[in-house]
């Protein structure tokens, strides 16, 4: 790892890790008093519907019968797909950053002509990305935490539940970045990079969503990242070890895979 | 201090570089010399070990240029052809990010050279002119005080004063011990500032020699005006001076004999005036770029 490139991305990320970590927190101090008024003035007619009912089932990986009750709400919080889009949007941004965007933007020659291997830009970044991955985790703690202050207990999430949740969260995070970091690595081209990440993670998302609808899709939604996040059993049993480690896992084989491509691709700006 | 041996590298279909070799001893200003799309970017590419060769070695302090790149660059101060720098960068706070990247202090020696070539060092990249950037960028791969410098035609957007002004400095470097490798599409740079130069033409070294190699084979243009435009007619030309233009009262001649020995052949001639011009390098680098070129050999190397 090299300090002088950790500190450069630090700098050139601070104010997107800033923006969505100040997102997330807002929305995660909002949610539990909205759904404390939603829940209580509108007796969930919307949550009759069977589509909403089966999304909200899907994204909290629970079935429930009825409409959604307290603790099925505040789960809600921690998968809502502001939440999953602020989360993926912050590790797809930073991650595509190198080579794909250096290259994208000609900057890269000026990068590696300096006595950096590419060993040293791929670890540098992955520190920058999981530090802001980490802030923006603990950005979103720090909003829930708060609005359990200001709402009814039902609606407030334990606080012996509030660090499973972040660390689910933060390897949701860094599966991403991985995912991320491996389309960088084979790319020339930001937009494309981003876009491929992108359509990688809302694959994935989808794969959940259809897997609720279509039986015969349930088997392969263990390759979607939602199957791992799973917020709701995080706050009844604690800490999900298994689900941690599989992202984990997956994460660190991305990861490589996406070191080993950009230790061997050529780097051309024209 | 650098080696390229039978170095290959194309891109898919297109051209890139073929069987390039190379040999650039320590302390010499060395131009590479090409028309755009030559392969001076790509033999520089694979220098820096941002390509891999597909075939061939390319050295440089006799070590990998691919495997051990990130040691080499330690030692070398690179100015890219298409210099692209971050927004955010001025020459300040530049110097401080990339010091720190190099762990060696510059930020002193970097602020002396821009306050020589007049940028300010807290503009920032963003609002930079062209020649600006090109300063910033020359700073920033000069003030380490590398061992080797590669400069991708760095002179590109710079005022005359400032190339000048580099000339200078990259003579002053060269002897103090440092090593330049200059790419440039214009030969006049080349002519004035080097000691040896490699010609590259379709992806491949057509002549690398010294300048005074070159300027030996060089022609020089010799323009005898005659007293008497009469006499001129019954005046034999000696065997080492071909006249391709002949009038009344003047010639035009190319030399292959000895100066000294035409100047007193001339001398008993009755001659008005006698000029001599120095070796026309133009029309050797042109002979290399014709298509019908004889020089470009099978190998790629010269």
């Amino acid at each position: 790892m090299n300090r002088g490139l950790v500190l450069k991305w630090a700098r050139e990320t601070a104010w997107v890790t800033v923006a969505f970590a100040a997102a997330l927190a807002l929305f995660e101090g909002l949610i539990p008093v909205f759904f404390e008024t939603f829940l209580e003035e509108s007796a969930g007619q919307l949550l009759n519907l069977r589509f909403v009912q089966r999304l909200i089932q899907t994204l909290l990986g629970v079935e429930f019968e009825g409409g959604l009750d307290a603790q099925a709400a505040v789960s809600f919080a921690w998968v809502h797909p502001m939440v999953l889009v602020l989360t993926w949007g912050l590790a797809i941004t930073i991650c595509t950053r190198c080579p794909a965007g250096e290259i994208g933007a000609g900057t890269v020659d000026v990068l590696l002509g300096l006595p950096v291997s590419r060993w040293d830009v791929h670890l540098s970044l992955t520190v920058v990305s999981m530090a802001a991955g980490a802030a923006a985790v603990l950005a979103a703690l720090a909003g829930s935490w708060l609005s359990g202050q200001f709402v009814g207990d039902e609606y407030r999430i334990p606080v012996r539940a509030l660090p499973p949740l972040a660390a689910n969260l933060f390897c949701l995070y860094a599966a991403v970045a991985a995912a991320a970091t491996l389309v960088s690595s084979i790319s020339s081209h930001r937009g494309r990079a981003v876009g491929g990440a992108f359509a990688l993670v809302v694959g994935s998302f989808m794969l959940s969503v259809f897997a609720q609808f279509w039986p015969a899709l349930r088997p392969a939604a263990r390759f979607s990242v939602l199957t791992y996040y799973r917020p709701f059993y995080i706050i009844r049993d604690g800490w999900a070890w298994s689900d941690m480690a599989t992202l984990f896992g997956a994460g660190a084989a991305l990861w490589a895979c996406a070191a080993v491509m950009f230790r061997r691709r050529d780097i051309c700006t024209t | 201090m650098v080696e390229l041996s039978n170095v290959t590298r194309r891109y898919g279909r297109r051209r890139g570089i073929e069987r390039v070799s190379l040999s650039i001893p320590a302390g010499t200003l060395y131009g590479f010399l090409g028309p755009n799309g030559a392969g001076k970017t790509t033999t520089i590419r694979v220098l820096l070990g941002l390509l891999r060769p597909q075939a061939g070695r390319a050295s440089a302090f006799g070590l990998d240029c691919w495997s051990d790149s990130a040691v080499i660059k330690r030692d070398v101060g690179y100015l890219p052809g298409d210099l692209r720098l971050y927004g955010w960068m001025s020459c300040r706070n530049g110097l401080r990010a990339v010091e720190r990247i190099r762990r060696r202090p510059m930020t002193a020696a970097g602020l002396a050279l821009a306050q020589e070539w007049d940028l300010d060092p807290d503009v920032r990249a963003s609002r930079m002119s062209r020649g600006m950037r090109q300063k910033l960028g020359l700073i920033l791969a000069l003030a380490h005080r590398p061992r080797l410098l590669v400069m991708d035609e760095p002179t590109a957007a710079l005022d005359p004063l400032m190339q000048e002004s580099l000339y200078t400095h990259l003579r002053r470097r060269v002897a103090e011990g440092a090593t330049v490798f200059f790419s440039s599409h214009t030969l006049g740079e080349v002519e004035r500032l080097c000691d040896r130069v490699a010609i590259v033409r379709r992806g491949r070294i057509v002549a690398d020699e010294t300048l005074a190699a070159l300027r030996a084979r060089a022609q020089r243009v010799v323009t005898i005006h005659w007293h008497d435009g009469a006499a001129s007619g019954s005046i034999d030309p000696p065997s080492g001076l071909t006249v391709y233009r002949r009038q009344k009262d003047r010639w035009d001649a190319t030399p292959s004999m000895p100066i000294a020995e035409l100047v007193r052949w001339a001398a008993s001639q009755p001659i008005a005036d006698l000029t001599i011009s120095p070796p026309d390098l133009t029309t050797v680098f042109q002979s290399y770029y014709r298509d019908d070129n004889p020089a470009e050999p099978g190998d790629g190397s010269a």
